[in-house]
């Protein structure tokens, strides 16, 4: 199906914008008749995946996080890019939350999230302009 | 937004009441301010999320920390008024089998008594 809307921002790496994103990525969701428990979903692992890059590519560093959404009547995408240090949030095994509790870890959940609650997650890397994430949640 | 945050004593329970959205940005003050009002007493603490609407792993996160603290003094930690969405994400996570989760204030009193 073609894609009906394709919206495009940019965001300084700061955690201040998540909830600024958290709402753009619900209008977004909303405009096209995802469901509640979709649009919830989609906002818990987007913000998941954008804190990670301001923590994990960026390391303290000054930069932006360049966020491209494309909706359809059908599925949501969305393709976040930095041009922080490499960072593969696929490449970490799946944590196993028995073992997160029995630890009592208080982090590392964020890869868990993007797996559990979006239908496809791909990432690549590529020299000279960084990495770049998109993950798709099709309606139900 | 910032999240709200207020301490309250009732017997012999703490009870915490936030409201906001708890995210990687919001949880280092969650994390301050649950760690400043348990600090010094030996008592129960009760968290009442009615005004939350959204946490994310961060936000957990502290949950876990302060429960490691409150397991060593021997002191218990009782959540409640958690709505759809933020008990959804508890059971996603496992926190629901980890943590005391109630539906009231009234009925989280009770049980640190």
């Amino acid at each position: 199906m073609a894609i009906e809307e394709k919206i495009e921002i940019e965001i300084p790496n700061d955690t201040a914008f998540l909830d600024d994103i958290r709402n753009f990525i619900i209008k977004a969701a909303s405009r096209f008749n995802f469901d509640q428990d979709d649009i919830d979903d989609i906002e818990f692992a987007v913000d998941e995946a954008v804190a990670n890059i301001i923590e994990h590519a960026y390391q303290g560093q000054k930069g932006y996080i360049y966020i491209k959404v494309m909706c359809n009547d059908t599925e949501f995408s969305i393709r976040l890019h930095d041009r922080g240090e490499k960072f593969d949030p696929t490449s970490a095994d799946m944590p196993d939350l028995d073992e997160h509790h029995a630890k009592k870890k208080t982090g590392g959940l964020g890869i868990y999230i993007m797996r559990k609650l979006m239908d496809t997650i791909e990432y690549k890397f590529v020299v000279g302009e960084g990495n770049y994430l998109s993950m798709v949640k099709h309606k139900k | 937004m910032p999240i709200t945050f207020n301490k309250s004593v009732s017997g012999n329970v703490i009870v915490f009441t936030v409201g906001g959205k708890i995210d990687a940005h919001e949880a280092p003050k969650f994390e301050k301010s649950m760690k400043d009002g348990m600090a010094g007493s030996k008592n129960g603490v009760a968290v009442d999320f009615t005004g939350v609407d959204y946490i994310s792993s961060a936000g957990l996160g502290v949950l876990n920390a302060i429960k490691v603290i409150l397991d060593k003094e021997g002191r218990k930690i009782i959540l409640c008024g958690m709505n759809k969405k933020i008990k959804k994400t508890f059971d996603l996570l496992g926190f629901s089998r980890t943590f005391t989760i109630v539906g009231t204030i009234d009925e989280a009193k009770s049980k640190l008594k």
